[in-house]
């Protein structure tokens, strides 16, 4: 087997061991209750590609006026990421270099720097533990974004690892102490 | 910004190149034709994560590129001409890019060697086309590009932006606007009904009794449920459009007269967009590589399907699912520029992962988007799951994208030119 294709190999297990992940993912108990509310009242945010043009508009499923009903707030995260996740992003484990790839996903909204009316937060301000936990919130529907709630389900807890290990790696001016301020 | 100063760092100018411009010394060489989202995107990425193991040349006869993305918020003063320039100037200096001001004219893919404009040669380990779009002759009865100076196209960025602007502002009171929009596939599945927007709120603060013509080939178009609303919301009575049933599919257009012909009937027009239909920059074809004006791709890092030392991005490619936006070229554009590095110097491959998002514009301060992820599938590209703006959103949420989008476009700026 070609190093890439192992490589995809590997991707794709990681991919199905992600939902069962989901299940299990920590958090207090009341985000599990509030995060199944929410599904239930704004059901499936996301659909196949293809159906989305051929409907586009009532049918399609989306987030509008998804209430913030619990305004996830920037300094206290609803939920927390993963036991293990958390140990791997305070240990620093996670594969940078995976993580500076799957980073190039990011760079497409998220600029590296800071800019101070955007409201798309720069990665380089990004604390790995407050990226994380934003993550789990979007992947829990606690925060309304489609588009990061949909790049949040693709992502595994190790590439989360990944992500946060390149994001700690950077040379952020004031990144030590900042978090995501979006809550979109 | 952060600043990478390679020794050697780039010269530009085709003067410099004599042919045949050898590959430099064991240094593997990647030539990039096309220095947009897509393009650009590649160089960079090459050049940034190999460190000088690579020589990156970009070929792009434009010294200062102007992104169609965006390009209709100009036609609108939502954004100034200037603001949707960009330079290669970092790409040359901070990444070591050779940056050639000059037009690939041809490629001899048995020989790896690009002919350029000016007459030099250059040599290729891997070659990546990111030409964008070229138009398709004869696809609009009396249109060709020589008339694009009477009925702009404006599709590729540029002095043909500045002269639709123009032409609107100078239009008659209560004078009417046509666009003829593509048939699919074309490049920004939502640009001609953005445009039809953006000309819309022009019209309305500066000739509120003007009218639009919407001729469209299409029996429907993407977000046309957002667009519809939007429209009676924001510009009730003004666009009008004639579908394929009606004749929208097939418009006579003469420019020299100032009219159109849809169905049979001669309609005075003011000022004309002509989008025609597209195909794969000229290049593609020039290079053997084009199947019904596109180039197949493989799905896992878009080499082409007749040479795999040819990879082929952005609105060129026939890859699938993706629609042909700046930001799937950017997404293509980074699976590609992996690939070719892990093939080249024995890096990391990593597994191809595509997304892509379009907000559009509807009116000043109401955004809309539609998105999804992609995986590499059975010999295409494949659309994976997906969200798109609802009808009866908020104006704080149409608010909230609509700025959205202003972020992204500096993000996705400094992502491509650094």
């Amino acid at each position: 087997m070609s190093p890439r294709l192992h490589a995809f190999a590997i991707a794709r297990v990681a991919a199905s061991s992600v939902r069962a992940a989901l299940v299990i993912a920590g958090g207090g108990p009341g985000a599990g209750v509030l995060a199944l509310a929410f599904m239930a009242v704004v059901g499936p945010t996301v659909a196949s590609a293809q159906n989305l043009e051929a409907t586009t508009g009532a049918e399609a499923p989306g987030c509008a006026g998804v209430p913030l009903a619990a305004s996830p707030g920037t300094e206290s995260p609803l939920v927390d990421p993963a036991k293990d996740l958390r140990a791997a992003i305070a240990a620093g484990s996670g594969d940078r270099d995976w993580g500076e790839w799957l980073a190039g996903e990011c760079l497409a909204c998220h600029g590296l720097h800071a800019k101070a009316e955007a409201s798309i937060p720069p990665l380089a301000t990004l604390d790995p533990m407050a990226f994380a936990s934003a993550l789990e919130e979007y992947r829990r529907h606690l925060r309304p974004d489609p588009g990061m709630r949909l790049l949040a389900s693709r992502l595994a807890p190790d590439e989360v690892a990944a992500l946060a290990a390149y994001f700690a790696s950077l040379p952020g001016e004031d990144a030590a102490d900042a978090v995501p301020a979006d809550n979109r | 910004m952060h600043r990478r100063h390679f020794i050697g760092a780039a010269f530009a100018g085709a003067a410099l190149i004599s042919a045949p411009m050898l590959r430099a010394q064991g240094r593997p060489r990647v030539v990039v034709v096309g220095g947009g989202a897509g393009g650009a995107t590649v160089a960079r990425y090459l050049a940034k994560d190999s460190a000088g193991a690579l020589d990156v040349v970009l070929v792009e006869p434009n010294r200062v590129y102007r992104s169609c993305f965006f390009s209709n918020l100009a036609l609108a003063d939502l954004r100034s001409p200037a603001s949707l320039e960009h330079r290669y100037d970092r790409l040359a200096a901070d990444y070591g890019i050779t940056v050639l001001h000059d037009r690939a004219v041809a490629v001899d893919r048995a020989r790896r060697e690009v002919s350029l404009g000016a007459g030099g040669l250059l040599a290729y380990d891997k070659l990546v086309l990111a030409p964008g779009i070229d138009f398709v002759v004869g696809s609009v009865a009396g249109w060709s590009e020589a008339d694009a100076e009477v009925f702009p196209h404006a599709y590729r960025g540029g002095a043909q932006v500045d002269l639709l602007r123009a032409q609107l502002g100078a239009m008659r009171q209560g004078g009417t606007f046509a666009l003829v929009a593509p048939p699919n596939p074309y490049r920004c599945p939502p640009g001609p009904y953005e445009r039809v927007s953006m000309v819309a709120s022009l019209l309305g603060r500066i000739n509120p009794t003007a009218k639009i013509l919407l001729l469209d080939p299409k029996a429907t178009f993407s977000k046309q449920a957002l667009f519809e609303e939007g429209w009676a919301r924001h510009y009730p009575g003004v666009v009008e459009r004639i579908g394929p049933d009606a004749g929208g599919a097939a418009v006579e257009v003469r420019p020299a007269a100032g009219e159109i012909v849809v169905a049979g009937a001669v309609v005075r027009v003011d000022v004309c967009n002509v989008i025609p239909a597209q195909r794969a920059g000229v290049i593609s074809e020039a290079a053997g590589l084009t199947e019904a004006g596109w180039v197949p791709v493989e799905p896992l890092a878009l080499a082409s399907k007749a040479d795999p030392a040819v990879h082929v991005l952005g609105d060129s490619a026939a890859q699938g699912d993706m629609p042909k936006s700046g930001f799937s070229a950017n997404s293509q554009a980074k699976v590609v520029a992996n690939a070719i590095r892990a093939a080249l110097t024995g890096s990391r491959a990593f597994p191809p992962r595509y997304t892509n998002t379009c907000w559009s514009a509807i009116a000043p301060g109401d955004g809309v988007k539609v998105g999804a992820s992609y995986t590499a599938g059975e010999g295409k590209i494949a659309a994976g799951e997906g969200f798109i703006s609802q009808v009866g959103e908020t104006a704080e949420l149409r608010a909230a994208t609509y700025a959205e989008s202003f972020a992204w476009y500096d993000a996705i700026s400094e992502d491509i030119f650094g």
